[in-house]
């Protein structure tokens, strides 16, 4: 095992306790060995668990209970006056009804899409909404696009031990 | 679910609040205590927990005993409080830079109070993604192991581990000046 190794495992599964005796005694062997990773642990464990080790687990405020409960009490209400101002076979018709309407309004949406997808074609500029733009170039930049990467954790865990 | 009963859960899932409010009681810490650490704002971590008990009253029903109804809660919570922090995060700046005079330096001593500590704990997630907050709060605040993290937040196991070893480098970066707080 060498320092990087270490160090990642250091960020992660020591410090979380999630390695098996086995791996553990390994970390712990090179711990013991290597001071510049006894200090980045030291380094890691004061901001990233020691502080939250600590903090206060707090109450909801009354108010919030009562504001749930006045709302899904609203709900039931709603829910029972549809029941009972209904008779058997209206729902069954409104499904139909429902799915008809479901279909033309598929049809209007398809015939929108292709027009417009016939405009647009012609145009070499496409036009893209700005913020979404801006969100992704800003998600690039920062990196965040390497989060739901798991490469460079490599493979599993166990590797880091041959 | 410890003292929550089957009975008692399949009560609420036919509507009935009583036995809601017994699913509220043990369960609206947590809702709560994420959604203050998610957002950083009372006011929104009040309404995220309302909304997300509303969504569990409505969803009861379809709820089938095939995962743990502990899993279930925490992931709707997670995503209602995910979901509600990067709407914020859209609407105020995007913000990842790390601000030290956002957080005003307290009085040295050696012991620190709650408050410090709070301003700490702030300190440090402000720097992180609604995505790696969410890693860290149900590690090293609520104790989930990686797989309980993994399956509340429909995500890989490796997907947790980068998260957090991506957040800690992070909160790594700023070690000097949030020990100063
Ligand atoms: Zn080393």
């Amino acid at each position: 095992m060498n320092c990087q190794n270490v160090k990642d495992l250091i960020l992660t599964d020591y410090l979380d306790d999630q390695l098996d005796p086995q791996q553990k005694s390994a970390m712990e062997a090179h711990l013991k060995g290597c001071q510049e990773c006894r200090v980045y642990l030291d380094a890691v464990r004061n901001v990233s668990t020691l502080p939250f080790e600590k903090a206060q687990h707090v109450h909801p405020p009354e108010h919030i209970w009562h504001n749930i409960k006045v709302a899904i009490e609203n709900e039931h209400e709603t829910a029972d006056i549809v029941q009972e101002t209904t008779v058997p076979g209206f729902w069954q018709q409104l499904g139909i009804l429902k799915r008809l309407a479901l279909g033309a309004v598929s049809l209007v949406l398809l015939m929108i899409a292709v027009t417009t997808v016939q405009k647009t074609s012609h145009r070499p500029i496409v036009k893209i909404d700005n913020t979404a733009q801006i969100e992704y170039f800003a998600y690039l930049i920062a990196g965040e696009d390497a989060d739901d990467v798991t490469e460079d954790y490599g493979t599993m865990i166990e590797e880091y031990f041959l | 679910m410890d003292d929550l009963t089957e009975d008692i859960v399949l009560q609420a899932a036919r509507g009935d609040v009583e036995a809601f409010e017994n699913i509220y009681k043990h369960y609206s810490a947590f809702v709560y205590n994420v959604a203050l650490r998610m957002l950083k704002n009372i006011e929104n971590a009040q309404e995220v927990t309302q909304d997300v008990f509303v969504t569990l009253y409505r969803k009861l029903e379809t709820f089938r005993f095939e995962s743990s109804l502990k899993t279930w809660i925490y992931r709707i919570t997670m995503n209602t409080a995910i979901n509600y922090a990067k709407k914020v995060s859209r609407i105020q700046d995007r913000t990842v830079e790390f601000d030290a005079n956002r957080y005003p330096a307290a009085s040295p001593s050696k012991v620190i109070s709650q408050d410090q500590l709070q301003k700490r704990i702030d300190a440090l997630l402000s720097v992180l993604n609604p995505d790696q907050k969410a890693c860290v709060i149900l590690r090293s605040l609520e104790g989930l192991s990686y797989e309980e993290i993994a399956s509340t937040l429909n995500i890989n196991i490796n997907t947790v581990r980068s998260r957090l070893k991506r957040a800690r480098e992070k909160m790594l970066s700023i070690k000097e000046e949030v020990m100063n707080l």
